[in-house]
């Protein structure tokens, strides 16, 4: 509202969703891979073993492939979109948590020149100093994680931030320590995951047997984070968000039991396959792993999302970057009188003022034919109904903010959205009485 | 023009902290962000020059093992000035990003793309053959492309006026930068300063390649060469296209008075630097050239990052000016940052020094297995007990 607005087509919002996931995905994989190296390079110094150390080595090359600058590149792509497609509230977490994100940015300054220092200096470091430096790579990882942890459970539980303004209490919100408990369990998971799929290309066979069964048993840990972790999430999230969790928002639960029930089976079979049968376990079987954790990261990830709506910072600001506090003042004054990049609507094109209206306040969700589109949404509506919707839209739709506008303005985009799917021409016979396409519905 | 409103939320610290960071941050940036752009041009060349040349070969090879970490490195120290631009200039950066969003997204998959590329050529290189040349080209046409935007961005939010063109048309002016002179000057003079600044490095490398006695002395006096002429050339481009761009966006603005003198500075330590590497062209032993090149090299990208800072603020000078902006110094989280950044500065200087350091030969580096000591015995625990039991896989009959 503030802002220009971007119109994506196809993916809408949607955008910003694929980014976040590879980047959660690879930067996960990143911190768990860390530990997962030195720990393995460790065990090999411990037990004398040169064909785990070689592998090691060759392990710590996908790193540089995979989690440096894939991870680092979505990570910058992460801001690059929420900037230009929520900048409202891209420009308040950045002004609320600039330290809190430099402060991430000096473990990811550290993790970087440590992963490079531990990739380049196989050859050149004695085995201590080449330990050590593992160590400094995982803790900074890790790190990392726990500042940009409290960042993102912020936008769904503000805690005492609101009430007090201190942005400690907005890092150290009420969900920041649950999530981090399952993030951890997912970053150890992911590690194994990956150690599994590097260790099933091995042509030794009783290598590739021991590495395979020692990357399973990384994903132990998740049988009791993700549970636990996610009993206390749900416990401490705001009522409305649960309530869509548990049922309110059938998309949203779909997805939650999507991420539950494909964790179970990765952790399931990754039990009765790699760990019990580590000599059975083929790259295409470790790679269907592999696919599973990263449709697990997506569903949790969109989950994640979903559930502040109608706000994307609970209580403080809606999913459209408008904020409940300057509602009334729109009420009045109009949305395109308040909007300083509302586009001019030519006098009396009641359409046209719609479209305006639609472009400023529900383009952040909704595209007209793509993701989420608002024409198929809309079918069969009549001007009447969808004024209707629009009146109640926050209590009719529990995760969608209410309208914000002036009566004039509510009723344009009624129109605009009936006018997307116009009626056919009315045949021979007795008309229907008006709205009732609608209200049948 | 259109501006929009500042957001709810005050700053989170004094303008001057974060107009020091967002230069600083900027610089940190520049120097891999050079290394990048010029060092990726030296190898593009020196493998085109490879077809016929076994020096040229080996020197394309080595360069392309450097680039990708430098990269990872450019990209990371990427963040922080885009962090403190977006704090301090925000109404003005998130607008010109929604827009010319689509330009300025594309940077995200040229990045990918590009890193892939280098990547390719530097792990895999041996196998590529032919390709190798392709590949590093498009690499480095994407690495081009990112540079570009980037200095399309900054020229958009310099340039207010025509913000609202582009919101009634995003698609005939999304690619104004083609019909601007001044910005395709500025592009130039950072393109140049970033050859000048890579061509050091390969001076630098030289040198110490010949101090770690990895290379023949033909090698790395030809190298050195090499690299002494790119960055001649590029330091050349580098002034004449600060210039042209002055005469055309910077004339009219009201600079602050100690403008000329930072100028004049950034000139004599550009000259410098120049007359550093001519010398060095002549000497055996290209070290001491290569350093003190950089070493004037350093301070001059410096002053670049502080004449962009006060380009930006003349031209905004009566539309957005941060200094009104409402402060609320969130001194906790400021002084936890400040601390682990000295803190982490600290311990990676130790790492990277230790990486650098002379190896002894003979001295057993982590590749090779310690002398295997019997390892004890793990303490038997029910707990333990029960878990192996649990997990054990189970004999099969």
């Amino acid at each position: 509202m503030n802002y220009p607005v971007l119109e994506v087509p196809v993916l809408g919002g949607l955008i910003i969703a694929i980014i976040s996931v590879f980047h959660a995905f690879f930067a996960h994989f990143a911190v768990g891979g860390s530990l997962y190296l030195v720990l393995t390079e460790a065990r090999a110094y411990r037990d004398g073993d040169k064909p785990l150390l070689e592998y090691t080595r060759s392990f710590s090359r996908i790193f540089v492939l995979l989690s440096l600058v894939f991870g680092a590149v979505t990570g910058v792509g992460i801001w690059f979109t929420i900037g230009s497609v929520a900048p409202a509230v891209t420009s308040s977490l950045i002004h609320l948590f600039v330290w809190f994100w430099a402060m991430e940015y000096v473990p990811f300054f550290a993790e970087i020149t440590a992963s490079l220092v531990y990739y380049y200096t196989w050859d050149r470091l004695s085995p201590r100093l080449h330990l050590a430096v593992g160590w400094l790579y995982f803790i900074a990882a890790y790190s990392s994680l726990v500042f940009i942890n409290g960042i993102l459970t912020f936008m769904l539980t503000p805690g005492a931030w609101p009430r007090t303004g201190n942005p400690w209490h907005a890092w150290l919100n009420p969900a920041a320590l649950p999530s981090l408990v399952m993030r951890t369990s997912v970053a150890l998971a992911l590690g194994g995951l990956f150690g599994l799929l590097a260790g099933s290309r091995l042509r030794d066979e009783g290598l590739r047997r021991r590495v395979v069964r020692y990357s399973a048993t990384w994903l132990w840990p998740a049988f009791v984070g993700l549970p636990l972790g996610g009993l206390w999430f749900v416990s401490v999230i705001p009522e409305g968000a649960r309530a869509q969790l548990l049922g309110g928002a059938p998309a949203i639960t779909i997805f939650t039991a999507l991420a539950l029930v494909l964790s179970v089976i990765i952790l399931l079979f990754t039990y009765l396959g790699p760990y019990r049968e580590p000599g059975r376990v083929s790259f295409p079987l470790a790679l269907l792993f592999v696919t599973l954790g990263l449709l697990v990261t997506g569903a949790s990830e969109w989950v994640r999302e979903a559930v502040r709506k109608p706000y994307v910072i609970y209580g403080y600001m809606y999913v459209n970057g408008i904020r409940p506090q300057d509602v009334p003042e729109i009420n009045r004054r109009g949305i395109l009188q308040v909007a300083r990049w509302a586009r001019p609507v030519p006098e009396g094109d009641t359409i046209a003022m719609g479209r305006e209206v639609y472009r400023l306040q529900c383009l952040s969700c909704h595209t007209v034919d793509g993701y989420n589109g608002i024409r198929s949404l809309v079918r069969s509506w009549t001007p009447e109904f969808a004024d209707y919707q629009l009146r109640h839209l926050n209590r009719l739709k529990g995760f969608m903010p209410p309208f914000t506008g002036t009566e004039e303005e509510r009723r344009a985009l009624a129109a605009y959205l009936a006018s997307l799917n116009p009626r056919p021409l009315p045949t021979a016979g007795p008309a229907p009485a008006p709205g009732a396409g609608g209200r049948a519905r | 023009m259109i501006l929009p409103a500042p957001d709810p939320l005050p700053l989170p610290g004094p303008v001057w902290l974060l107009k020091f960071l967002l230069v600083l941050g900027w610089f940190l940036h520049a120097l891999p962000m050079y290394g990048l752009l010029g060092g990726g041009l030296v190898a593009l060349y020196a493998e085109a020059a490879g077809v016929r040349s076994e020096f040229h070969r080996l020197l394309a090879r080595r360069l392309w093992a450097i680039l990708p970490g430098v990269m990872g490195i450019a990209i990371t120290f990427g963040i922080v000035p885009l962090l403190f631009l977006q704090v301090l200039y925000g109404q003005a950066f998130f607008t010109t990003a929604v827009l010319a969003a689509w330009p300025w997204l594309s940077v995200i998959p040229a990045l990918l793309l590009a890193y892939y590329g280098v990547y390719a050529n530097a792990f895999w290189g041996d196998r590529l053959g032919g390709w190798r040349f392709w590949i590093g080209l498009g690499s480095y046409l994407l690495i081009g492309w990112v540079g570009y935007q980037f200095t399309n961005q900054v020229r958009l939010i310099e340039q207010p006026h025509l913000w609202p063109g582009l919101a009634r048309d995003p698609a005939a002016e999304g690619l104004f930068l083609a019909r601007d002179g001044a910005s395709l000057a500025r592009f130039l003079h950072f393109f140049g300063g970033a050859v000048g600044f890579a061509g050091a490095l390969v001076v630098l490398l030289a040198g110490y390649l010949r101090r770690w006695r990895e290379a023949d002395a033909d090698f790395t006096a030809r190298t050195a060469r090499l690299g002494g002429r790119w960055a001649l050339v590029g330091l050349g481009v580098q002034v004449a296209g600060g210039a042209a761009f002055l005469r055309a966006a910077a004339t009219a603005l009201a600079l602050p008075p100690a403008w000329p003198t930072v100028l004049l500075a950034w000139a004599g330590l550009t000259a410098l630097a120049a007359l550093f590497l001519i010398v060095g062209q002549g000497r055996r032993d290209p070290l001491a050239p290569g350093l003190l090149a950089l070493l004037v090299l350093v301070p001059a990208v410096a002053l670049s990052a502080l004449q962009r800072l006060w380009l930006r603020e003349a031209t905004l000078a009566g539309f957005l000016e941060v200094e009104t902006l409402p402060v609320a110094f969130q001194a906790g989280p400021f002084l936890v940052f400040a601390v682990g950044l000295v803190l982490a500065i600290g311990i990676m200087s130790w790492v990277i020094a230790a990486a650098l350091a002379p190896r002894a030969p003979g001295a057993p580096t982590a590749r090779d297995l310690p002398v295997a000591r019997p390892a004890p015995a793990p303490a038997s625990t029910w707990a333990r007990e029960a878990m192996g039991r649990l997990l054990r896989p189970r004999r099969r009959v």
